[in-house]
């Protein structure tokens, strides 16, 4: 296992960490616990906190917040943005080819079964290009260390990635409680990303003669990122809708004002591609605009991310991105992707099912670490049940071995201790250029030995650094 | 704004409001039941709950103990306005607009919940109450205070000024119409206890008992009290007063929105009636009248800024 702060054969503080090391022989343990808690009682002051799905309601969890920074190389950190650049020009590429002519399906780099069978892909979007041929304007890509030199992708969240507050919020935090830190580090601002994400919205719609009006829409108060969805609307000094707020009016978007009725341009929205429209996708949907894709395929509103992305982070298609990247780009990938099995394919599942005790097995669809098998943390029965799934739907699953994810310290009553972490970064694209955000949300599983970081399953964050040596 | 915000506007500022005004209530209620005879108490439930709260109070209480009728309006789930829910509710509705609201704002709805969910899990024990009701009004004051320092003076500003005096006004003029009828019918100088200790309890959960003595001395005269709390401009919970913020509020809005709204020609007809000397020299059945009508006006008013602006 990867310790990004100890090099565990020397048992000495990596370069990186040394001033950090410094700074907390100085402080006392106590001290900086009752910090953390004054830090989560910033936080449910504020209001930062999430619902769990399938809870009560009313229930607000906060998503715990540990106080040690995790520090990242401004060199390292180069090479990724490098690595999430081709990675996002590739998979813009793979749509709108998927979406109209089908070059790769064609030229037999993905069979057609994966592409035109998958749930994830959209026939209403054949044929039709979005404003500046953007889909993923807004992306959340995962990444896990396994050592020094090593980043793998993990997961491509092009469909609507949520966490871009927590990392704001968690530098705020951090700078109201440590601002001695940032005399001692040159850590690189991440406040500017709503600023960005704006100004990369407005550049990608159609030009208008009028400044084109922006909003955010949310499912409602009680989704579980609402609190991310006011951030950023407020932050963004614009509208946060949701879907009752739509009307569709003359083939436009329009919204009730105090002042009587105003047209939408930019959607940028915090809900599924199939509870956008109930005419064009799901008719049971109860939240969702109808008519709102006739006026989007007309080009009246643009919505981001584009409906239909899914079919590029589908994890079954993740298996293919290498190819992607080489068909499109004629280039090798510059960040790895975890070596994955389809299930779908006999060979590979005979394998799989041999072998589900040191994999990890995940739905094509699933996210938010739910449905999946973790082989060796798991019992015989799991084991014994999960398999009875996988063989009735093997399409259904994807296999990868069980990685070694880096470790940082986290501040527990005892002291410091390991614990495993992978990071988000968000990129924002326009027909221009794509802006990747300096860090990102490190997510930190709490529990010793736990390799499951989501906050879903008692995962908490970290503040993440970009420093400049 | 999108006419669903100002809707959420306003009500967080009235469902706040009307927490403050119920606290208000209970903390002259527990006045009057510490400093009167056991015996005399009766009123205390006729006082404190409002009459669409009666039947479900009597439904689920056999007596009107202060215990029984401060843990009915504290935190009864039965009772829709418990003080509980009604902070729950506004900060529900504040969360929903949290974009429109400056932080300070934000944190001090939070806040409020946090202490209410706190405070009011439990039955209330009556030695707890003084300090509870304490912290309620502050919260209520933490809020005004944050809105008036910190919120930019635009539409925001304005839909929670006017919610914050719509549900003040209604306050006054249902204390006066259901409440005091019978002693505003009475035109002449309190001569028996009872009465006294009404307008002193009356005044009191208007946190104007204080500031009434100041002003006429200690002559409890209900035509002095009625005028008071009816057309004194200095009273910030007389109607008056009330309707004074909600037609500048209005006044401000078509100013913003450069257009006429029928809500301000209503709060500009009510504002002539406050302040014409006629009225103001009757003091008995016509100002009974008067306040019967008013009650009517006030529930005029919210329908008609539901409409002129786009309040769903």
């Amino acid at each position: 296992m990867y310790n990004e702060m100890l090099n565990m054969r020397s048992q000495k503080v990596r370069n990186l960490y040394k001033n950090l090391d410094n700074w907390l022989s100085n402080q006392n343990i106590n001290a900086l616990m009752r910090q953390s808690i004054k830090a989560e009682e910033l936080f449910r002051k504020v209001g930062i906190t999430f619902n769990v799905y399938g809870e009560d309601e009313a229930e607000e969890r906060l998503i715990p917040f540990d106080l040690m920074p995790r520090i990242i190389d401004s060199k390292e950190w180069n090479l990724i943005e490098k690595g999430i650049t081709q990675r996002l020009i590739a998979l813009n590429m793979f749509l709108e080819d998927v979406y109209s002519k089908q070059n790769i399906v064609k030229e037999n780099i993905i069979p057609s079964k994966l592409i035109n069978n998958n749930a994830a892909f959209l026939p209403e979007m054949c044929n039709f290009k979005p404003p500046g041929g953007i889909y993923t304007h807004i992306s959340g890509i995962d990444l896990v260390r396994t050592s020094e030199k090593n980043f793998f992708v993990l997961e491509d969240n092009l469909r609507v990635p949520s966490g871009a507050s927590y990392m704001i919020e968690n530098r705020s935090t951090m700078m109201h409680m440590f601002p001695e830190l940032f005399t001692i580090y040159n850590v690189k601002p991440v406040f500017n990303y709503p600023d960005l994400l704006l100004k990369s919205l407005v550049k990608t719609s159609k030009s208008s003669t009028r400044k084109p009006n922006v909003a955010v829409l949310t499912p409602g108060v009680f989704n579980s990122a609402y609190y991310e969805h006011t951030f950023l609307a407020d932050e963004m000094g614009v509208n946060l809708l949701e879907w009752r707020d739509l009307l569709i009016e003359d083939n436009k978007v329009v919204i009730r004002t105090t002042q009587g009725i105003e047209q939408v341009d930019i959607i940028y929205r915090r809900i599924d591609d199939t509870y956008l429209d109930p005419l064009s996708f799901n008719p049971d949907s109860r939240i969702g605009s109808p008519g709102l894709f006739d006026v989007y395929r007309a080009g009246n509103v643009m919505i981001a991310n584009a409906p239909g992305t899914g079919i590029a982070d589908d994890k079954a298609v993740y298996s293919y991105i290498p190819e992607i990247i080489k068909f499109y780009l004629d280039e090798e990938p510059i960040l790895k992707n975890v070596k994955t099995w389809r299930c779908s394919e006999k060979k590979s599942l005979k394998y799989v099912i041999d072998n589900l005790d040191k994999l990890v097995v995940k739905e094509v669809h699933g996210s938010g670490g739910y449905g999946m098998l973790i082989g060796p943390t798991s019992s015989k029965k799991e084991i014994e049940n999960f398999k009875q799934k996988l063989i009735s739907k093997p399409s259904n699953y994807i296999a990868q071995p069980t990685l070694s994810l880096s470790s940082v310290p986290i501040l527990t009553k005892k002291g410091l201790a390991p614990r495993h972490v992978d990071l988000r970064p968000f990129a924002l694209m326009s027909p221009n250029d794509i802006k990747i955000t300096n860090g990102g949300l490190s997510r930190v599983a709490l529990k010793e030995n736990s390799l499951l970081v989501n906050s879903s399953q008692g995962g908490g964050t970290k503040d993440t650094w970009i420093v400049d040596k | 704004m999108l006419g669903r915000y100002a809707d959420n506007l306003y009500w967080m500022a009235r469902y706040l409001e009307r927490a403050e005004n119920t606290a208000r209530k209970i903390q002259a209620g527990l006045h009057y039941s510490i400093t009167t005879k056991e015996n005399n108490r009766n009123d205390l439930l006729e006082f404190l709950i409002e009459d669409y709260q009666i039947k479900v109070f009597k439904k689920k209480y056999k007596i009107a103990s202060t215990q029984n009728v401060v843990n009915f309006l504290l935190r009864d789930e039965d009772n829709i306005d418990n003080i509980r829910n009604l902070l729950k509710k506004a900060r529900l509705n504040g969360k929903i607009v949290r974009t429109a609201l400056t932080r300070e704002v934000s944190n001090s709805l939070n806040q409020s919940w946090l202490a209410s969910e706190k405070l009011l899990k439990r039955q209330i024990q009556i030695n707890n109450l003084p300090d509870i009701l304490e912290n309620i009004l502050n919260t209520g004051t933490v809020f005004r205070g944050s809105v008036y320092g910190t919120m930019l003076r635009n539409d925001t500003f304005n839909f929670i000024r006017i919610g914050t005096f719509i549900e003040r006004s209604n306050n006054t003029v249902s204390i006066l119409n259901t409440k005091y009828y019978r002693l505003l019918l009475r035109n002449t100088v309190v001569v028996n206890k009872i009465d006294f200790n009404r307008w002193e309890i009356l005044l009191r959960s208007l946190s104007a008992w204080r500031s009434f003595n100041w002003l006429s001395g200690e002559y409890l005269d209900p035509a002095a009290i009625t005028n008071f709390l009816v057309f004194d401009e200095r009273m910030p919970r007389s109607l008056s007063f009330c309707n004074k913020e909600i037609l500048s509020n209005l006044d401000y809005l078509q100013l913003t929105y450069k257009k006429k709204y029928k809500s301000y020609n209503l709060a500009k007809k009510n504002q002539n009636k406050l302040t014409s000397g006629i009225i103001r020299t009757i003091h008995n059945k016509k100002l009974y009248e008067f306040i019967k009508e008013f009650a009517k006006k006030n529930n005029e008013m919210h329908t008609l800024i539901s409409r002129d602006f786009n309040l769903v």
